[in-house]
């Protein structure tokens, strides 16, 4: 099919991790694309593959026990997965960089800020220490650090937990990335600082330009950042379309279920202290996961036609679901 | 069945101070924490990290140990527990247990379900008949299965492991269940199904919750009344329908500002508040918020605002109301 080349496809993504009680289909055919400075927020609980599909487009997986096992991942028309690990180095933290949950354990303990920025840098666009120490200062301001050229100095363990999320945002932007992955960037953060480093994102973003592809189980981070929403569970897309289509009127029982179960602030009624929706059961096993819906054993509307093969369906301009009840 | 309802209330926490390293320099975790819990009331406790939230529930149950102040239970004062006779000590600790956030910490990898709810049962006495038939009876009220009472933690999921942490504090009938982030680490569909059990036991059993949290819509949905800390002090401290609908203090507005809320038709609406949360390391003098203030003035930097009472229940300190 002659269609304009993505800056993202992501196509049929297979990831499983092999245990001692059997192979974890932690990835089920993904499958979704990213335009240039368009903001995905990919949205689902523990065990839905959110995280590991973000992992396995930077080839991040570690081999074995996990194994990429099919699918491709095209950035700009060449797939990702088909490349040597030295391409892959030129592409990670330069092309597409990305940011992770837990600021402490994603820096290096025993380098000040301002070596691992320039490092980023040297490796990546051939700066001397020096031009990337000035390059470190002046990114360190972009993500409105105080005093910038003294901090450049200082350790990760001189900082506050938001500062160094500010840190890391700021190495993930140093080489001006084409795509920003960021995998639960505010959820190891209290809500005040929440609140400033996603303040900071959106801003950067506009003055970047990056596609960002957000990760994130906190339906309010989606409705603040996205434009267009992925819902995940058990390692499949189970619906996709624009955030107002996504929360104004969701079209799969899980999207629904779930947003009916957050307790929302300003909900509660006068004196009613109401139930929550809860979605009844556990989250499902990904060993051996059987045919048919994944969401079925805890779903209201559930058949007996949820039981075989079910795929990702159009519904409408540009939205997508997976359920037979729905499409 | 508990004895003749005493008139005051089950818990009054007066000053409670908890100060580390008290002889150099103290970190005042706690300073001066002060508020009553009725009988089947829920009192949610919220603030960010560091702000003696969780300190002040320990010090209740004398996991950390008070440096001044009182807390009153039904009469007795905890602080001095220490001073009562085994017997009595047995007693007051069976009437106020704890749910923990993590249900993967909180439980004896090695030790099956049964054996992690038989403990406290024997302790308090109850004989193997009678444990049987409680257990038993404890699996069914969190909605877990008579046939998974062998079964080890690991072989739960996050939400029944918070489950089994609900039948262990419920196991000797208490009365006053302190929930610290009971329902933080679980994912939004599950976490739903532990605050309908928690609800749902409250009801039953009338039992008084002190519930600490950090996720505001969560402690919107479950208290009756809400104190908000900073700093280890209470800034603001209202029935529920005051404190969301009507927040007074600066801290409070801003904080409730700062939810995302799961509607993009409301985003960009957050009042970002600038700054760190200050460390109890170095508090600042004066009112510990003005660091971060808008509303600040000259005094804010020198005088700590008392908590002062401005309608019914509702209290806050702030010198620039």
């Amino acid at each position: 099919m002659p269609e304009a080349i993505k800056l993202l496809q992501v196509s049929g993504l297979r990831t499983e991790f092999r245990t001692p009680a059997g192979a974890v289909q932690a990835v089920r055919g993904v499958s979704f694309g990213l335009d240039p400075g368009e903001t995905v927020g990919i949205v689902g609980e523990s065990g839905s593959g959110k995280s590991v599909t973000a992992l396995t487009i930077l080839r991040l997986i570690k081999s074995p026990p996990g194994r990429i096992s099919a699918g491709s991942v095209k950035f700009r028309g060449i797939d990702l997965l088909a490349q040597d690990d030295a391409y892959m180095r030129s592409i990670r933290g330069n092309r597409i960089s990305m940011i992770f949950q837990e600021p402490m354990t994603s820096l290096n303990p025993l380098m000040t800020v301002g070596d691992q920025l320039a490092e980023v840098m040297q490796w990546h666009q051939n700066l001397s220490r020096r031009e990337g120490m000035n390059r470190a200062i002046e990114l360190l301001r972009k993500v409105q650090i105080p005093s910038p050229e003294k901090r450049v100095r200082d350790y990760p363990h001189h900082m506050s937990g938001g500062m160094r999320q500010r840190v890391m945002i700021a190495i993930a932007l140093a080489c001006d990335p084409a795509i920003l992955i960021a995998d639960e960037p505010t959820t190891a953060l209290d809500v005040t600082i929440q609140s400033q480093i996603m303040d900071l994102m959106l801003g950067l973003k506009d003055e970047f330009g990056s596609a960002v592809l957000m990760i994130t189980h906190d339906l309010g981070v989606i409705a603040e950042m996205a434009q267009r929403v992925i819902v995940m569970y058990a390692g499949q897309v189970v619906e996709a379309g624009s955030v107002y289509e996504i929360f104004d009127e969701p079209l799969h029982p899980y999207t629904q279920a779930l947003l009916r179960s957050v307790p929302k602030l300003g909900s509660r009624t006068e004196k009613g202290r109401h139930r929550l929706q809860e979605i009844p059961g556990l989250v499902a096993s990904l060993i051996n996961i059987p045919d048919g819906c994944a969401f079925r054993e805890r779903c209201r509307f559930a058949g007996p036609e949820c039981n075989g093969a079910i795929e990702l369906q159009a519904a409408g301009d540009g939205r997508m679901v997976r359920c037979i009840k729905v499409a | 069945m508990t004895s003749a309802v005493a008139p005051g209330p089950l818990l009054r926490v007066n000053d409670l101070k908890v100060h580390f390293n008290a002889k150099s320099a103290p970190i005042r975790a706690v300073d001066g924490v002060s508020f009553d819990l009725a009988r089947g009331e829920t009192l949610g406790i919220v603030g960010e990290s560091g702000c003696g939230k969780t300190t002040t529930g320990m010090s209740i149950v004398n996991l950390t140990q008070a440096t001044s102040g009182d807390v009153i239970f039904d009469g007795v004062d905890l602080t001095h527990l220490h001073s009562l006779p085994k017997s009595r000590q047995l007693e007051l600790r069976r009437r106020i247990q704890v749910v923990f956030q993590d249900p993967y910490s909180s439980l004896n990898p090695r030790k099956t379900l049964t054996q992690t709810l038989d403990k406290p049962l024997r302790i308090h006495g109850l004989t193997a008949a009678e444990r049987k038939d409680r257990i038993a009876y404890l699996l069914e009220k969190v909605g877990l299965s008579p046939k998974q009472a062998d079964r080890y933690p690991h072989e739960f999921s996050g939400g029944q492991r918070q489950r089994i942490g609900i039948a262990r504090a419920l196991a000797v009938s208490p009365e006053l269940i302190i929930c610290d982030e009971a329902v933080s680490a679980l994912d939004v569909s599950i976490q739903a199904q532990i605050i309908n059990l928690l609800l749902d036991l409250q009801e039953e059993f009338n039992l008084s919750y002190l519930f600490i949290s950090h996720d505001l819509a969560v402690v919107e949905h479950v208290a009756d009344r809400v104190a908000v800390m900073y700093l280890g002090k209470i800034v603001e401290m209202a029935p529920y329908q005051a404190l969301f609908t009507d927040p007074q203090h600066p801290y409070t507005q801003a904080l409730l500002s700062a939810i995302p809320v799961p509607d993009p038709r409301r985003r960009g609406a957050r009042l970002v508040l600038q700054g760190d949360v200050s460390s109890p390391l170095n508090a600042p003098s004066g009112c510990p918020f003005h660091t971060r203030c808008a509303r600040k003035s000259s005094v804010c930097q020198v005088v700590a605002p008392p908590l002062t009472g401005i309608a019914e229940d509702h209290s806050v300190s702030c010198h620039n109301l």
